[in-house]
């Protein structure tokens, strides 16, 4: 299991694996970080790839991305390249 | 026989037979194809230019720009989420939305384009509800082709026939079209719902997760957004006037193209010519040379001709021939170079006295678009979704698609046959 390390005052992330994919839930209370995770998902949806990540959007403003088995390395590359969270680390549970 | 007409046969035959093999890019073949046909002197290099239909290639062009700047403002996905939640988050009713929404914008842009916009968002809603989603692809993929079929801009046979017969305008089409697709479209997805209903079933805790779906989010940059609605308004205004106005309806496409990119500034400019299916350009531009070689060398009147023999000169024996052949045809081999073979072909029986062509329009069109249906490699719409539904592990099998695509593209065909039988024959 992955724990991810970001400012707990600006968002939350909860991560769940499924059958078909790993499915992040973001809440995001900080504007900068909203902006920065619209524009992750700008690059994976106009990447040549279009099913990577599905992004969708709750009225409650949680932010669902269902990230593919085989792109989630590449997801959690891009949760840094973006300035989301700032360290992973393996929880032994 | 002359020479050069075996020649062209020859050059025909195995292009045709390598495109349907699928063992090399079909683009590459049918350029391969086309120069054999020139350096063969069948054709000189001035004749096969004369023969590309650049009304055909620069209405594909101006739409796929349109297309490509509009699909970045999430209005696609804004309809597919708003759609999934007016059906309450059923799942059934999902279908019937989604297939709806797919056939009326394949009606006005391109089928490819459509499934694409659409499908990702599939995907998601599929999930959020935990049932599979390939009831939906496959109900997409076929109300992409029917919806297709309606006007002149919405499958590259429609394209290519309302290019070639410049009577056959843009509201023609919608005219003689549009009323069998909406009597198509009705049965089908009442079909489809028969077929699927067992299997799209979700708890209520399901459905409310679609309901609290916040589809405004999906909207990413409202300027660009009106901006591009006004002008794919603008340009859809124009094919309806394109004749009034006594513009090509390349013009009408290229115009509203380059309008938005005026309007949306340079930076979109390099990103809208990269996302023009170039390798389809190509395709369509071989196949006119390749077609172009069988036309200068007189195998078309001849095989016109043999037609006309074959049904008795019977202007509804011929609509009928058209109509099946063309369907069965579509539904395994590219109706592209089909239709590009068959309109030199009508136009020749037009020639050789038969007076009234336009049931015989209207039959290409529809046998080849809804043709399509009948297989997996039907039409390029079936291709691009099979592939997508197989990367996120849902494998469709060519007999799963073929037991559901062909029984409906037969009924649609049947629908059609009553359809020209008793208002043009």
């Amino acid at each position: 299991m992955v724990c991810y390390e970001y400012d707990k005052s600006e968002l939350t992330i909860l991560e769940t694996k499924t059958e078909s994919d790993y499915e992040f839930c973001f809440q995001i209370f900080d504007e900068q970080v909203l902006r920065r995770l619209k524009q992750l998902r700008a690059e994976v949806e106009n990447n040549d790839d279009l099913t990577d990540v599905h992004f969708v959007t709750k009225l409650d403003h949680q932010y669902l991305a269902g990230v593919r088995h085989n792109f989630r390395l590449e997801f959690i590359l891009l949760l840094f390249k973006y300035g989301i969270i700032n360290a992973i680390s393996r929880n032994q549970e | 026989m002359e020479n050069q007409a075996l020649f062209a046969i020859g050059i025909f035959l195995v292009t045709y037979a390598l495109i349907v093999s699928e063992k090399i890019h079909r683009t590459i073949v049918a350029m391969a194809g086309g120069i054999l046909m020139v350096a063969f002197g069948i054709l000189d290099q001035e004749t096969a230019i004369h023969h590309i239909d650049l009304n055909t290639i620069g209405l594909l062009v101006g739409m796929m720009i349109l297309v490509s700047i509009t699909g970045q403002t999430g209005v696609f996905k804004y309809l597919a989420i708003k759609a999934a939640k007016q059906a309450g988050g059923h799942p059934v009713k999902i279908l019937v939305y989604l297939s709806v929404i797919t056939a009326l914008l394949s009606a006005l842009l391109d089928n490819v384009t459509t499934v694409m916009l659409i499908v990702p968002v599939t995907f998601s809603i599929a999930r959020q509800l935990k049932v599979s989603p390939i009831p939906y692809l496959i109900s997409e993929i076929i109300a992409s082709n029917v919806g297709g079929t309606a006007t002149l801009i919405g499958d590259p046979p429609n394209i290519m026939i309302g290019s070639a017969v410049p009577e056959l305008t843009f509201m023609e089409f919608i005219y003689n079209l549009a009323p069998v697709v909406g009597v198509i479209i009705v049965v089908t997805v009442a079909l489809l719902v028969l077929i699927y209903r067992k299997q799209l079933v979700a708890d209520q805790e399901r459905q409310q997760l679609i309901i609290s779906l916040n589809e405004n989010d999906e909207l990413q940059d409202m300027r660009l957004l009106k901006k591009s609605l006004a002008v794919l308004a603008l340009t859809i205004i124009g094919f309806g006037l394109h004749q009034v106005l006594h513009l090509e309806s390349a013009t009408v496409a290229l115009s509203g193209a380059f309008l938005l990119l005026l309007l949306t500034g340079e930076r979109y400019l390099e990103q809208a010519l990269e996302r023009v299916e170039w390798t389809t350009i190509f395709f369509f531009i071989g196949l006119f040379v390749l077609v172009a070689g069988l036309m200068e060398t007189g195998v078309i009147s001849k095989l016109a001709a043999e037609a006309i023999d074959l049904t008795g000169g019977d202007l509804s024996a011929m609509a009928m021939l058209i109509l099946w052949m063309s369907s069965i045809a579509s539904a395994f081999v590219d109706n592209i170079p089909f239709v590009a073979t068959m309109i030199p072909m009508i136009k020749e029986m037009g020639a050789l006295g038969i007076t009234n062509l336009e049931p015989l329009w209207w039959s290409l069109a529809l046998g080849a678009c809804l043709g399509g249906n009948g297989t997996v490699i039907g039409a390029s719409a079936n291709v691009i979704v099979i592939g997508l539904a197989a990367k996120e592990g849902y494998k469709i099998s060519f007999v799963k698609y073929l037991l559901i695509g062909f029984p409906l593209m037969i009924l649609s065909i049947l629908i059609s046959t009553a359809y020209v039988y008793l208002r043009y024959l």
